[in-house]
């Protein structure tokens, strides 16, 4: 076995993310053919303005030849920490946690990453006498994974060995299973699952599809309590994240950082970060990651295909056939140890895969929302979740400054419909009906409906016993959209629903040109366009 | 501002984008308030339908297939129709109407002997709106156009001349489907006074839920369609008083 660091056992040589960045930002010409939009589980063909630029992603990085390998390296020598089978010790509480379900998107073939990495943790375990093992799914206050969604994370195997009692979701709800820490030198209160704080070791699995996951969050939010979420998932927090993407400016990581050192001093944490590539389309569908001038003929000619068949397709059969997809995503780097190191690393190689360089900010934005994000895994996107997509997600996908400027005008496609998913998302057809008709003012939402919301006894019943989102979770995912909200003219969704749209505070229109004529009576004539060709998941690190 | 305008070919392979905006329908749908005044008869009566060989065609495809589907979707049971041969013809059959399934339900109650001397009153507007909708109408349940409303009496001097040369007439006192216990209208028994022949009360029973107005095919259930005993004209008596009498006999 090898005992080389990660890093030195990648088949390729390390890629230069500034080497390609000049060829994922794309300039519109006369003859440049028309543009891919993502319209929920539809695609579109857009024409841009000449002079446009598209932001595509970087192309996928080549994965790690042998996973296997590499994680036992990470396990054999983390960064800042004894090797894992120096840290265990027959008769000790080992806790295992792992990231929920929204991570990756779209899910990843089998086998799961989280799977992989927890086989071998167990199997040093189990070498080391070790006994009394738990794997909790550190869902903070997502919903609960049903029982296949565990079997697929972890696989069948240990599923079956430590489902129901040694493997189950966090909950944040349960009087029983919480422990308080004590708080920050910011007052931020700490609350944890007793189970992990008790334990003689932590270990957590995690996926960091973008730079927002990861380090600090991983443990003092996923297994942490509405209490403790709520001191950095506000409004004010939220607004000062420039952006929530870019760790040393985000003011949620900050709190969560100070969070997290609380939980270090409590319980010892042994970090496992994994990066996978953006390689999310399979097989003959990989071309949607390309630039549509590269598209030879027969691709084209899939895609025609592709968007006919979506654009006729029964509704319900289209979206289960979109949620049936899975991602070959190839595992670019495992990296263990102590959560602050370790997660420096992994932010360098999400950069490697993520990170395209633009210069200057543009007036108009636009980009084509998806039919998934992460609190939609099998599920519906709902018109809240459509905003936290757009102004949450796609919005603060940069470092430096947005994409847009200030003032200036994002403009989405989606077809923004008024669906929920009843079991998933109930709290959220209240917020869409209740606080949505009353404003949509992310502070004055805050201040007079979160508490209701977050403290009412049915959401909570869901959210313990059924697979409900937490009733306090569409405040979040509006928060998300805050700094967005604040620094932006205004939002138009093309082929949007015009009640859903107006309900959300945002305009519609039905096509890309009357969008952008739209926009311009916000940002002026001629302005200056970026399309942010998204996904494959990328981020801007853009100069002013 | 100008657009790109290149890639013309896969614009062209992969459609429009999907809009919320459906295109123009073919048909556009209007609000209906009141009588179409425009939607009188397109079509004559075609008599020739009437005639021995059409006739007997028509006999064939009823029992073939008319009768047979009826059966199976409304499951019929029949009350009184044995004891019509004891009545006299010709007469007019006035059953209760719910649903486009009564007509070939209560052909299929008649015995032989009623039922080849039977002809429908459909409603001109509806039935008569198209020389295929007429012919196939006259076909499968030998109709007649009957003009609704306008106060010229045609459909009920129609009838009456079908009644003169000794055929029995289907009419539906209510007008129309679904019009309910209270919509009973003094045609018919104008038509018994006029023309002195009896009117025959039919009762059917659950057909709204077979075929309701508005709906195609619905679901199958089971229907009751019942004969009363004839009703005579009674001399000096007031169309409303026969109606009244007519009402009675039906939804009694």
């Amino acid at each position: 076995m090898s005992i080389a660091p990660t890093r030195m056992i990648e088949r390729s040589k390390r890629r230069h993310p500034a080497a390609e960045r000049e060829s994922c930002v794309v300039e519109v010409h006369e003859h440049s053919p028309p543009t891919l939009f993502h319209s929920g589980e539809q695609f579109r063909l857009e024409r841009l303005p000449i002079g446009s630029r598209i932001v595509y992603p970087p192309p996928p990085l080549k994965g790690l030849v042998d996973v296997d390998a590499a994680i036992c390296a990470a396990l054999d020598s983390p960064l800042g920490m004894d090797p894992l089978d120096a840290l265990l010790s027959p008769g000790m509480k080992l806790t295992i946690a792992f990231d929920d379900i929204s991570l990756p998107l779209p899910p990843m073939k089998a086998p799961d990453i989280r799977q992989r990495v927890i086989e071998h943790v167990l199997e040093r375990a189990y070498r080391a006498g070790v006994e009394d093992i738990h794997l909790i799914a550190a869902l903070a206050l997502h919903r609960r994974m049903t029982p296949a969604e565990l079997k697929r994370a972890v696989g069948p195997a240990i599923f079956d060995e430590f489902f129901p009692d040694r493997l189950y979701n966090h909950d944040a709800e349960d009087p029983d299973g919480i422990v308080s820490l004590g708080e920050t030198r910011h007052g931020e209160p700490v609350e944890l699952s007793k189970r992990a704080a008790e334990s003689d070791l932590l270990i957590y699995v995690n996926i960091n599809i973008v730079t927002m996951d990861g380090g600090h969050k991983s443990v003092a939010v996923g297994l942490g309590t509405y209490n403790s979420v709520k001191a950095h998932h506000n409004v004010h927090a939220l607004r000062h994240s420039r952006s929530f993407m870019d760790p040393a400016n985000s003011e949620l990581h900050h709190s969560t950082n100070r969070q997290g050192d609380i939980v270090e001093a409590a319980v010892p944490v042994f970090h496992i970060e994994t990066t996978l590539n953006n390689d999310m389309y399979d097989g003959p569908l990989s071309f949607l990651a390309k630039p549509e001038a590269r598209w030879t003929p027969r691709e084209q000619a899939t895609f025609a295909a592709l968007k006919r068949t979506t654009d006729r397709m029964n509704p319900k059969l289209r979206r289960a056939l979109f949620h049936k997809s899975r991602a070959p995503y190839a595992v670019t780097s495992v990296t263990a140890g102590a959560v602050g190191p370790v997660h420096q690393v992994t932010l360098e190689h999400c950069a490697m895969q993520q990170a395209v360089g633009v210069r200057g900010q543009a007036d108009i934005v636009t980009a084509g929302l998806p039919y998934l994000g992460p609190y939609n895994v099998n599920s519906i996107l709902n018109p809240i979740l459509v905003m936290c997509m757009g102004l949450g997600y796609f919005f603060n996908l940069y470092q430096g400054v947005p994409l847009v400027r200030e003032g200036g005008v994002m403009i989405f496609t989606h077809p923004v419909t008024r669906e929920f998913h009843p079991v998933h998302h109930p709290s959220y057809v209240d917020f869409y009906e209740e606080v949505l008709a009353t404003t949509t003012d992310p502070a004055e939402i805050e201040r007079r409906f979160e508490k209701s919301y977050a403290e009412d006894e049915w959401y909570r019943h869901l959210y313990r016993t059924s697979y409900a989102y937490h009733g306090v979770h569409p405040f979040y995912m509006w928060y998300w959209g805050a700094h967005a909200l604040q620094h932006l003219g205004d939002v138009i969704f093309v082929g949007g629903d015009p009640e859903a749209c107006r309900r959300l505070g945002f305009r519609r229109a039905d096509t890309m040109r009357d969008a952008i004529e739209m926009a311009e009576q916000v940002v002026g004539r001629d302005p200056s366009l970026t399309h942010f060709h998204c996904p494959p998941l990328f981020y801007a690190q853009v100069e002013a | 501002m100008r657009f790109a305008s290149g890639g013309r070919r896969l614009e062209k392979l992969a459609g429009a984008n999907a809009s919320r905006r459906p295109a123009a329908p073919r048909k556009w749908r209007t609000l209906a308030a009141g009588r179409d005044p425009w939607s009188g008869r397109g079509v004559e009566d075609q008599p020739w339908l009437r005639e021995r060989k059409p006739a007997l065609l028509r006999e064939v495809a009823q029992q073939a297939l008319l009768f047979p589907a009826t059966r199976a979707v409304a499951m019929p049971t029949i009350v009184g129709a044995q004891d019509l041969i004891h009545a006299p013809q010709p007469a007019i059959l006035a059953p209760n109407h719910e649903s486009d399934i009564d007509t070939p339900l209560v052909l299929l109650a008649l015995p032989h002997a009623w039922r080849s001397r039977t002809v429908v009153g459909a409603a001109s507007d509806r039935f008569y709106r198209k020389r295929a909708y007429a012919i196939a109408a006259g076909f499968w349940i030998n109709t007649f156009p009957f003009d609704r409303g306008g106060g010229q009496r045609r459909g009920l001097a129609a009838a009456a001349a079908h009644l003169r040369e000794g055929r029995n007439v289907l009419l539906f006192p209510q007008g129309t489907r679904g019009a309910g216990p209270e919509g009973y209208r003094a045609g018919v028994a104008e038509l018994a006074l006029t023309a002195s022949a009896p009117i025959i009360p039919v009762h059917i029973e659950g057909s709204a839920l077979v075929m309701p107005k508005g709906r195609g095919l619905n679901r199958r259930a089971k229907t009751k369609v019942t004969f009363a005993r004839p009703l005579h004209p009674r001399a000096g008596e007031t169309p409303q008083e026969l109606t009244a009498r007519l009402h009675d006999a039906i939804e009694g």
